[in-house]
């Protein structure tokens, strides 16, 4: 099965690093999306299917936070897997994120074998 | 906490970071042992955070810095047709990064902060000194580049 992973951060710069360090992964991939903000991430999971998403906190417009809670609203994106990825250490944030629904959270910088094993952890994918 | 525990950790913070990201590797420098900033054209980015303490952390970076910065993030080989909004978007996103990890060494990972989007501007070296006085900053090099990493933290104002 292919997945469709939505990538959330306003940074074009750290959208291109991730979609190279997804590239790199055996995961198996049709499409990735991008959006800068959460409000562009509600247009694409609206109109798109998605089985990942993959968002930053701290964004213009709609934070990752406010995501995760329209998401939750919604009885279909609130199916949806989300991973934070975020320069922000607290662990009291992280606790309080992981009680609104968030599946794993990976800290900035990250190391590219640590974005894939969170995805395979999150999916439940297991590779040969 | 005293000015020059800030000051190492501000420095070993963005020696890190920029080590992690990037693959250069700073050398704690001190300002005032003659650096030359004549020809450099500097970029300042900044950011203010809140939770137990408030303030600003600042990155004040040479743009043709810049340009190597954004090139190693993406692993790319040439410079060219790197544009002024993608080098710009490296150097706040380091800011980003080494806020983020500065934080939690000094206040540690159970504190929750509220960071602001990064602005950036281009100043000049006497905006620059001016910049530097108000604040604890912490210097490093990179090649013949100075990266400068400066500190205000807003003083607490305690119920009357």
């Amino acid at each position: 099965m292919a997945f469709n992973i939505l990538l959330v951060d306003d940074s074009k710069a750290i959208r291109s690093i991730i979609i190279k360090t997804l590239r790199l992964t055996k995961l198996d991939i049709d499409q990735i999306y991008e959006a800068a903000n959460g409000k562009e991430a509600l247009d694409v999971l609206l109109n798109n299917w998605i089985d990942l998403v993959l968002s930053d906190i701290n964004m213009p417009v709609m934070t990752g936070i406010e995501l995760v809670e329209e998401m939750a609203k919604d009885d279909l994106l609130k199916t949806i897997p989300v991973i934070i990825i975020s320069t922000d250490g607290s662990t009291t944030r992280m606790d309080q994120l992981k009680s609104k629904g968030i599946k794993e959270y990976l800290r900035k910088p990250f190391l590219p074998e640590s974005v894939g094993e969170k995805i395979d952890k999150v999916l439940g994918v297991k590779h040969e | 906490m005293s000015n020059p525990e800030f000051k190492e950790a501000l420095n070993t913070v963005t020696c890190r970071v920029l080590e992690q990201i990037a693959f250069v590797f700073p050398e704690p420098a001190d300002l005032t042992a003659g650096i030359v900033f004549e020809d450099q054209k500097m970029l300042s980015v900044s950011l203010s955070f809140s939770g137990i303490e408030h303030g600003e952390l600042s990155l004040i970076i040479p743009e043709e810095f810049c340009l190597e910065l954004y090139a190693n993030f993406l692993g790319k080989e040439t410079q060219n047709g790197i544009s002024e909004e993608e080098y710009t978007d490296a150097a706040k996103e380091t800011l980003n990064i080494i806020t983020g990890q500065f934080l939690t060494e000094i206040f540690g990972d159970e504190e929750q902060f509220n960071l602001s989007a990064p602005k950036a501007e281009k100043i000049s070296k006497d905006e620059l000194f001016s910049r530097i006085e108000s604040g604890i900053y912490a210097c490093s090099m990179v090649e013949d580049y100075p990266l400068i990493v400066i500190l205000k933290l807003e003083a607490k104002v305690y119920g009357r």
